[in-house]
């Protein structure tokens, strides 16, 4: 296999979704091959990273707005 | 006599609760979807309202959960297709053009930050522009599944695309992230 066939699988290397034999192909080249591994070590900070990004708060002006209308509906129904 | 513990009662899904837990939920998945704040904005209020009407239909917080990330991506969807045709071309960057400005845009920005704090809004600013600037059918993906954290197949029934679809979409997004932000992988400024 070439290594842009390698990378190919690596959604499914992520996700668990290979086989025992493939995975187990898939890791060894990605040990063996300085490029790919390093690909894959940035494949995964990318997941990592989304993971640890934080909520950003309401504007206050919105929860402002949206308690009233949630106030409003509550009586309206 | 043996004494068997009663499930612990889960507290009542009020109105209160439901912006208390979920609104700044709802905002943030509508930010990443969308460019325009009013519009996230019109979202937000949009499914927390219909949210409150319905409450007394759901069977609990997992259904709830559900069926507010269904809705959310439904109601983004549709402010999407009201915008003009020429605002949607600027949202989807070409994808050459993801990975060129990755590094041309945020590089300069990105000297050693005098505390943690500020490393980490930097940190955060890089990744949130690399994603903005994916086109949108990747970064829906790539949002529901990195960062909200669905399973693939939530995410191909909330976009009604097929479960293959989401993979090969969800790969091509982390592909390009990685490519827009290699030169801070490189510098060590995002660890």
């Amino acid at each position: 296999m070439t290594c842009r066939e390698w990378q190919e699988l690596l959604a499914d290397l992520a996700s668990g979704d290979l086989d025992a034999v493939q995975t187990r192909r898939c890791r060894a080249h990605l040990r063996r091959c300085g490029a790919c591994g390093r690909d894959w070590a940035d494949y995964q900070r990318v997941r990592r990273l989304a993971r640890q990004l934080s909520e950003e708060p309401l504007p206050d002006a919105l929860a402002l707005r949206l308690q009233a209308l949630i106030l409003q509906a509550q009586v309206a129904f | 006599v043996v004494l068997v513990a009663a499930p612990p009662v889960a507290p009542a899904l009020t109105p209160e609760r439901v912006f208390r837990e979920h609104a700044s939920r709802i905002y943030n998945l509508a930010r990443r979807m969308l460019s325009n704040e009013a519009d996230v904005e019109d979202v937000t209020q949009e499914v927390l309202l219909q949210v409150v009407r319905k409450l007394d239909t759901f069977r609990g917080e997992a259904e709830l959960t559900t069926w507010l990330h269904r809705v959310t991506v439904n109601a983004c969807l549709v402010h999407r297709r009201k915008q003009a045709p020429q605002l949607a071309r600027q949202i989807s960057a070409p994808v050459e053009e993801v990975a060129e400005q990755g590094h041309a845009v945020a590089a300069p920005a990105c000297a050693p930050a005098p505390d943690h704090q500020a490393q980490c809004r930097e940190t955060r600013r890089l990744i949130e522009h690399a994603i903005n600037r994916l086109p949108e059918m990747y970064r829906d993906t790539f949002v529901l599944a990195d960062i909200e954290g669905l399973a693939n197949a939530e995410v191909g029934a909330a976009l009604g695309i097929s479960l293959p679809a989401v993979k090969s979409r969800l790969h091509r997004a982390r592909l390009l992230l990685r490519d827009a932000l290699a030169p801070h992988f490189a510098e060590g400024n995002l660890e």
